[in-house]
């Protein structure tokens, strides 16, 4: 498929007018050291247009026993504090889901159209689906999967959905969202130590926890019409969440047209390709490398090999 | 193939969507990856080699 920016039509030149407007009301998150957690929120209050329209507080979940809410230290950190913004939604305004529940999947076809995108786990011996359509709201769920305490996150604002396993240092960890991004992508804080994670890497970025790296489980995005052929007893994330959301409309229409440029700040900007070409991304050791989808479209398996391991991407 | 979106995005919109998967070569396990924007890598990781095949 040839594209051209001369395909840029009038509609993306009015996106990109109104995204530009929208940017200047994204507040840079300065010198946020001795600040306490509750009063950062309250400095985040700046909406977008991104913004889910129902994004109000949501309760704060118990902590668990014998821990006390703890401030983030911001003292720690292992990149400037400049570089984290507001999304626009405070502090657990995206809501996780804590107690993820799962339905069939034929009773989930009846609200999942075959050609969504859902993320398929598999862990051990057992495989889950969980609709992009709910995660979108929510983009983090922390789930237990094969005995295994697993952290299923989605940034919508760099459509990247991962996996972690969800422990470190003998400790497990239940995350939550910060409303803050870093390179537009999802900052995760975990409610023990409210250290600041970046989901692109799964690394603790400020806090107690700075440099701690979480391991990465493979889950993939594909069809739900493929996941239901492929493993059709597998169990599927449920809508009853026990919120409130229009499951199956979309909160960012737009968003992800391929010539607009990132709505918030990133650290590079490199033309090689359109800001939202869709890529695979893949690294091994020190190692990385992005194939387009484009590419995939032409050739039904690519062959890269990273730090001498060799890797099929198909 | 999918729609990231549904019917939000204009089915005339020219983007490329679909679903992948990595295995080992050697294995053909299942390997840990992202699909995602490219501005995302390139922000992350700015000295990311493009391979096409």
């Amino acid at each position: 498929m040839k594209r051209t920016r001369a395909r840029v039509g009038l509609r993306h030149l009015l996106l990109l007018a109104a995204l530009v407007a929208l940017g200047a009301v994204v507040v840079p998150l300065a010198v946020l050291d001795g600040r306490s957690q509750a009063s950062l929120s309250g400095s985040l209050g700046s909406p977008s247009a991104a913004q889910p329209p129902d994004s109000s507080p949501q309760p704060e979940r118990e902590q668990p026993p014998g821990l006390e809410p703890r401030a983030t230290d911001f003292a720690s950190h292992s990149v400037p504090l400049e570089e984290f913004v507001s999304g626009g939604p405070p502090r657990t305004g995206i809501p996780a889901v804590d107690e993820p529940k799962f339905t069939t999947v034929a009773e989930a076809s009846t609200w999942i159209k075959p050609a969504e995108p859902v993320i398929e786990l598999e862990l051990g011996d057992e495989v889950r689906v969980y609709p992009i359509q709910i995660l979108i709201w929510h983009e983090i769920v922390n789930d237990v999967v094969d005995d295994v305490p697993i952290a299923v996150t989605f940034c919508p604002f760099c459509n990247t959905a991962l996996a972690f396993e969800r422990r470190s240092a003998g400790e497990t960890h239940v995350f939550g969202v910060t409303g803050v991004l870093r390179n537009s992508d999802l900052v995760m804080f975990d409610r023990r130590t409210e250290s600041w994670w970046q989901q692109f890497t799964g690394e603790a970025l400020v806090g107690e926890l700075t440099s701690t790296r979480l391991e990465r489980v493979p889950a993939a995005i594909v069809a739900f019409e493929d996941a239901a052929a492929r493993h059709p007893d597998a169990p599927v994330l449920s809508r009853d969440t026990g919120y409130g959301r229009p499951y199956g409309k979309n909160p960012y229409p737009g968003y992800d047209s391929i010539y607009v440029p990132p709505f918030w700040p990133v650290a590079n900007s490199d033309e090689r390709l359109y800001p939202r070409d869709r890529v695979v991304f893949l690294e091994h050791g020190d190692d990385a490398t992005a194939i387009p989808f484009d590419a995939l479209e032409e050739k039904e398996v690519i062959r890269v090999e990273l730090e001498g391991r060799a890797f099929e991407v198909v | 193939m999918f729609s990231l979106f549904g019917p939000a995005v204009p089915l005339d919109e020219p983007k490329v969507r679909g679903s992948a998967d990595v295995v080992d070569s050697v294995t053909q396990e299942r390997v840990a990856f992202d699909a995602l924007f490219w501005f995302a890598v390139a922000a992350f990781r700015p000295d990311i080699r493009i391979v096409r095949g």
